[in-house]
């Protein structure tokens, strides 16, 4: 047993044949079958896969939503078209965590004038790598902006980890990033439980996938049985997958746009992403679209419990803005339909704002009795009853001293 | 009464002083000091001078002085001896003068970490350059990098922290896999710290050595340019092992010039009770008893049991003596285990520290590092293991100023009875060296995949100091296993599964989990060798885990996981193991002439064991009888390793015949035996003879008061005058070892008991194999001593290259044991098959040892 590879083979270890070593392959042969082309810098070569699309019908804007860019946190002044932003997907080798993860393939979207074009670059091996940052380098060069689905803790964090190998700044820092993830949970959080970009897709944006369209988890298997085998093949579904999330973000991005900047257009008539946007644009510090957004909720909801939570809110926004007369008009309403927080709030007002201590007391008392007489749910009870009952305490001492002094009862 | 004066009443009490087998008296040194060197950055001079440090100790001078000029460094100086200093001081004041440079601080365990980072946070506190903007700006360049560190605090550490305090299991798991995310870091990386190396040793440390390996791979790739700095406990020959962790020319620094107060260390045998089974008081005993003096005398101490089980009932002993002299409830007597809440312990450490705390009973949880102040006086129930280890215990004791005591109680395992002959080799001259070995194919397979998921690998590229055709076979598995690819000269991982995912403290393809179930919880306590499952974790073993006792339940091969249940039965298990040898290939060997021929020949090779567990028995905790023999039906598995044998010459053996001291035949009872058998039991009544109970559902076993070896004949050795009626319990205690005796058997048996003291390895990481009549040895009988982990750490190789040093020290051992006919403590109990072996072995070492010229 004096061979090493016999010995290894004691231990359990295959050594196998050292000719194991494959041959380079010719990537026009491998570009040719997979529908692309092969491009060259000075990193070396990788695939090119190009489609086009033609975007008439659904493309209406101009500019990009104000609104979203100051949801990313922009502080871009200027306008910026939909040409400014790339879409970007990427399918990798594994988990991100995991070392020597690859993007073996990154999809790029462009919107230019009414087409929309797809580029994926991939690398059919890994020494390809560098090929492919550098080109995906120079396509972000000229945008302003990146459009990505959960791109903040996948692909960016994963691209980057890959530039910083190889001993190069990744190139995003300067971009625009709008991770649409983010915008979806904010918007449909009530509507769709799921969030998935296919499932998003699929309830808004009705774009259709071919049935045999590959799930995503699959394709670093197939991707690893691509790189032992080389047949291009393999890899035709995992293109067709990545173009189509690259299209269906083109398409998410754009609805989005219309959303948020056109919320009264019919096909968007659903009362839960209605709530979400009222909320969204009053987050955001947009007060004009957010006050009209909740009024016309308000007006629109059916459910009493809703319609109760939406003037609260409309309420302390017009506190916020010390419009007080609407404040009172929205919170005499919801106190006579069972808010607590507005009775609160008007006892509030009259206690600090116009010192009618009378006022504040009975709206205090009012409360005390409305928390008393429902136990249900308890937490509210157990929330409220002591901090009425000291308010109530305090406005009985006030009014009482203001008596004795010949103050006004 | 103050330790002094309880020494001087030991001294002249007889009834201690007769057990005391060694006292060495270490007296007194003052500290020697030196002046800060002048590189030393004035504003830091000043921030130690006002922290009452105005001056250093000559070896933290020293030190700094050798890290400054750029040697990498490895300091042995002892606890308490200002280690940390040595190296924190190079660290911070290169920080000052370059404010982006980086370090690792790696320490064995989280709680070492956390205990230097709070310690380094406090001074950084202090140094006017690092907290400029605002108070305590400081602490955000220590990064608490490990398994607790929440992820939230992850990203912040990793973009700003500089000095990253964490273990090598997050370094393999978490720190070198994403090590882009670490470029800052890596790239401006100046310092390794490895705190505590001495426990990197055998696999772990084989796993270590390759972790190392990558982050010096990394740091060359991001062009840092780092110095080591380690510290050791006391080892020998620090300085090879260093070297070979590392792969780096180093500095040996071992002085120490911090003061010490006079230490004392003594070793305690406990008195002999029964003379011919060579029984010994138990040593639980004979602490309780010291511990009863140290309480009243001392004013604090730690006492060191190897079980959780000795630590709770020492625990209850000693609290019901002590606690009723004393008011209030807080007991001044606390336990110390592993399943302690982390909070709970470190409010013990504390206790310790402000002096609120007494006692304390441990498990060796509290062995490692962690501070707790300096102690009067330390009592280790039993040797833990290693000598390294039992310095790091006994060195809790050690005061500045005052007298401190060392007592290690020994117990009747030969390993401690070997001590008590050999104090000595306690203090001088230990062989005891850590063994690691890198190059252990399967750990470095698993390690070459991790590294080249982390870079590709250039063809011929390297990999540290590793073997380089053993490299390229295992680049060339890999691609065999299509978990790499090559491409235009470099070697790239693209297996769709993480390399990482194996354990640092294994070496074998798979692991067995250990898994306890906890208040319908599941949870996993650790893993070991898929190897080692049969023997350690067999169903219905007693295993221990940190100190804690359990029972295993479930064996599950197919899923490769073990239920435990944590228990408290009052017996220990040993596993019966049945072992053929299905190939052995020598590497190595060594002939020794007798006369005109071979007297013996030593080997060391590579060996496929077949190896399989029947049964096992249950042994009494306290007596070490055996209880019960329970049979196993698992199936046989393959080990290849590394092993070393020792093979008698025909020559010696012949000669060894002729004057019949030669018996490695086992016995055989000759044809009249089943009659003998029952007709001494018939005229006993068929009742045991000692302690009377009659026979039941089974035949009581019949003994021979003469061992029937002793006779020339069967029929004599068979006579009814020779033959005893005895239960099989009472059967057990006179004869407690059931291993196969003869001068062969009982040498192998003291052989693989000594030998890990000499290789500084875990009893468990040997395995025997005693053949009198070996095939793969021209039939000539043969111990030999295989390494229970697949591959090898270099434990054999390393028992050949001091085999005369061992067998002489064996010799001398089993020689000046005062047994008369074999004990535990040296070749074996005597067993139902005959007698120990014990003066045939002897003499087979003395022919061995008057006869070792090189052939």
């Amino acid at each position: 047993m004096n061979n090493l590879s016999d010995q290894l083979k004691a231990l359990g270890i295959e050594v196998g044949l050292d000719s194991i070593k494959s041959q380079p392959i010719q990537p026009d042969f491998l570009a040719k079958d997979l529908g692309g082309q092969v491009i060259e810098n000075y990193s070396g070569n990788l695939v090119l896969v190009e489609n086009h699309y033609e975007l008439e019908t659904f493309f209406p804007q101009e500019s990009i939503s104000p609104i979203i860019l100051k949801w990313a946190n922009s502080a871009v002044q200027e306008l910026l078209g939909f040409s400014d932003f790339t879409i970007m997907d990427i399918e990798t080798t594994g988990m991100l965590g995991e070392s020597g993860v690859l993007a073996f393939l990154v999809g790029l979207g462009t919107i230019t004038d009414n087409q929309f074009t797809v580029q994926q670059f991939l690398i059919t091996n890994p020494a390809q790598e560098m090929a492919q940052l550098t080109t995906i380098e120079a396509q972000f060069a000229k945008a302003k902006g990146i459009i990505t689905y959960n791109g903040k803790s996948f692909d960016l964090p994963i691209l980057s980890n890959r530039y910083r190998f190889h001993r190069s700044p990744p190139p995003f820092k300067p971009l625009i990033h709008l991770d649409l993830l983010h915008l979806a949970r904010r918007i449909w959080k009530n509507r769709l439980p799921n969030r998935a970009l296919r499932n998003i897709e699929a309830e808004i944006l009705d774009v259709q996938r071919k049935v045999n369209d590959i799930p995503g988890w699959i394709i670093p298997q197939i991707y690893h049985e691509f790189i032992q085998t080389k047949r291009p093949e393999l890899l035709l579904p995992v293109l067709y997958h990545n173009q189509m999330d690259v299209y269906s973000l083109a398409r998410l991005f754009i609805h989005l746009n219309q959303l948020i900047e056109n919320p009264n257009q019919s096909d968007f008539d659903y009362e839960q992403d209605q709530i979400a946007l009222a909320h969204f644009y009053e987050n955001l510090g947009f007060y004009e679209q957010a006050i009209p957004q909740y009024q016309k909720c308000i007006l629109g909801s059916k459910n009493l419990e809703d319609k109760v939570h939406l003037m609260e809110d409309l309420a302390m926004l017009y506190k916020k803005q010390k419009d007080f007369s609407c404040s009172i008009n929205l919170w005499e309403q919801a106190a006579s339909m069972g808010s607590i927080i507005s009775h609160v709030e008007l006892a509030k007002y009259y206690e600090h704002i116009t010192k009618d201590y009378s006022f504040a007391y009975s709206w205090t008392e009012s409360a005390l009795k409305l928390v008393n007489s429902k136990k249900e749910p308890p937490e509210e009870h157990i929330r409220w009853q002591p901090e009425l009952q000291y308010r109530l305490e305090r406005l009985a001492r006030i009014i009482h001293s203001h008596f004795f002094v010949g103050g006004k009862p | 009464m103050s330790l002094d004066s309880l020494l001087e009443r030991w001294q002249a009490d007889q009834s201690i002083r007769e057990n005391i087998v060694f006292w060495e008296k270490t007296p007194a040194r003052p500290a020697v000091k030196c002046p800060f060197p002048a590189e030393i950055s004035p504003s830091l001079q000043h921030v130690l001078r006002s922290q009452g440090i105005p001056q250093l100790y000559q070896h933290q001078a020293n030190a700094y002085k050798l890290i400054n000029n750029g040697e990498n460094l490895l300091i042995t100086s002892g606890t308490a001896s200002g280690k940390s200093l040595c190296y924190n001081l190079p660290v911070i004041n290169d920080l000052i003068q370059h404010p982006n440079n980086c370090a690792f601080y790696l320490f064995p365990t989280k709680a070492l970490a956390h205990d230097q980072a709070l310690k380094l946070k406090e001074l950084l506190h202090f140094i006017p350059e690092f907290n400029r903007k605002h108070p305590q700006e400081s602490d955000a360049l220590i990064g608490m990098y490990d398994g607790d560190t929440p992820p939230t605090q992850r990203q912040f550490i990793r973009q700003n922290a500089q000095l990253i305090f964490t273990n090598p299991d997050m370094l393999h798991f978490g720190i070198l896999p994403n090590h882009p995310q670490w470029d800052r870091v890596l790239s401006n990386l100046r310092f390794i710290i490895i705190d505590e190396i001495h426990v990197y040793r055998g696999v772990f440390g084989s796993h270590i050595a390759n972790v190392i390996r990558r982050l010096k791979r990394l740091i060359e790739y991001y062009g840092g340019n780092v110095n080591f700095i380690l510290t050791s406990g006391t080892i020998s020959n620090p300085y090879a092992f260093a070297t070979k962790l590392i792969e780096e020319p180093i500095t040996l620094l071992d002085e120490d010039a911090s003061p010490k107060g006079e230490k004392n260390l003594i070793f305690y045998n406990p008195p002999i009770i029964q003379a011919e089974f060579g029984l010994r008081a138990h040593p639980f005993r004979e602490a309780k008893k010291l511990m009863d003096d140290l309480l009243k005398n001392c004013s604090q101490s730690i006492v060191f049991c190897t079980s959780h089980r000795s630590v709770e009932r020492l625990l209850i002993e000693l609290r019901q003596v002590y606690d009723s002299e004393l008011e209030g409830s807080f007991s001044q007597i606390q336990g110390y285990r592993s399943s302690y809440l982390p909070e709970h312990r470190r409010q013990i450490e504390q206790d310790l520290k402000s002096n609120k705390i007494k006692t304390v009973v441990a498990t060796n949880a509290l062995e490692l590092g962690i501070d707790i102040g300096e102690l009067e006086a330390v009592l280790l129930i039993g040797f833990p293991g290693s000598i390294a280890s039992t310095w790091q215990q006994i060195s809790r004791a050690g005061r500045k100023n005052q007298t401190s005591l060392g007592i290690l109680i020994l117990t009747s395992d030969p390993l401690d009875q070997y001590l008590a002959r050999n104090p000595q080799y306690f203090l001088e001259s230990s062989p005891e060296q850590p063994l690691i070995n890198p190059d252990n194919p399967l750990i470095l397979l698993n390690h070459l995949r991790c590294a080249m998921a982390e870079l590709p690998f250039q063809e011929h590229e390297n990999f540290g100091k590793a073997n380089q055709p053993l490299v390229e076979a295992l680049f060339t598995a890999i691609l065999n296993y299509k978990e790499a690819i090559y491409e235009t000269g470099s070697y790239y991982y693209i297996s769709p599964t993480a390399p990482q995912n194996f354990s640092l403290r294994s070496s074998s393809f798979s692991n067995i989990q250990l898994i306890v179930e906890h208040e319908n919880s599941l949870n996993r306590i650790g893993y070991i060798d898929r190897n080692s499952a049969d023997r350690l974790v067999h169903p219905g073993a007693i295993y221990l885990h940190e100190g804690e006792t359990y029972r295993v339940m479930e064996l599950d091969l197919d899923n490769n996981t073990a239920k435990l249940s944590p228990t408290n039965v009052e017996y220990l298990t040993n596993p019966h193991q049945e072992s053929t040898i299905d190939d052995l290939t020598a590497l190595s060997t060594r002939h020794f002439r007798y006369s005109e021929g071979e007297s013996f020949r030593l080997g060391y090779g590579d060996v496929t064991v077949n190896m399989q567990v029947t049964g096992y028995s249950k042994v009494d905790w306290d007596s070490h009888q055996v209880i019960e023999r329970i049979p196993l039906a698992l199936p046989p598995q393959t080990l290849a390793t590394k092993a070393f044998w020792i093979s008698i010459g025909e020559q010696l053996v012949n000669d060894l015949r002729s004057q019949g001291l030669w018996s490695a035949e086992p016995n055989k009872y000759g044809t009249g035996w089943e009659h003998q058998k029952n007709l001494a039991r018939a005229r006993d009544g068929y009742r045991c003879q000692i302690c009377e109970v009659p026979e039941t559902d089974h035949a009581h076993d019949v003994h021979h008061k003469i061992p029937f070896r002793l006779f020339e004949d069967s029929e004599e050795a068979n006579r009814l005058e020779n033959l005893i009626t005895l239960c099989r319990n009472c059967h057990q205690k006179v004869e407690s070892n059931l291993r196969i005796q003869s001068g062969l058997a009982g040498l192998g048996y003291a052989l693989s008991h000594i030998a890990p003291l000499f290789v500084m390895c875990d009893r468990n990481d040997l395995g025997l194999h005693v053949d009198p009549n070996s095939r793969w040895e021209n039939r000539l009988p043969t111990i030999l001593i295989y390494e229970n982990i697949a591959g090898g750490i270099g434990l054999s190789q390393r028992i050949f290259e001091i085999a005369l040093e061992l067998l002489h020290s064996v010799y001398h051992h089993i020689a000046q044991c005062p047994c008369p006919d074999g004990c535990p403590s040296c070749t074996g109990a005597v067993s139902e098959n005959g007698i120990s072996g014990k003066a045939e072995a002897l003499i087979l070492l003395e022919k061995i040892i008057n006869y070792e010229q090189p052939f």
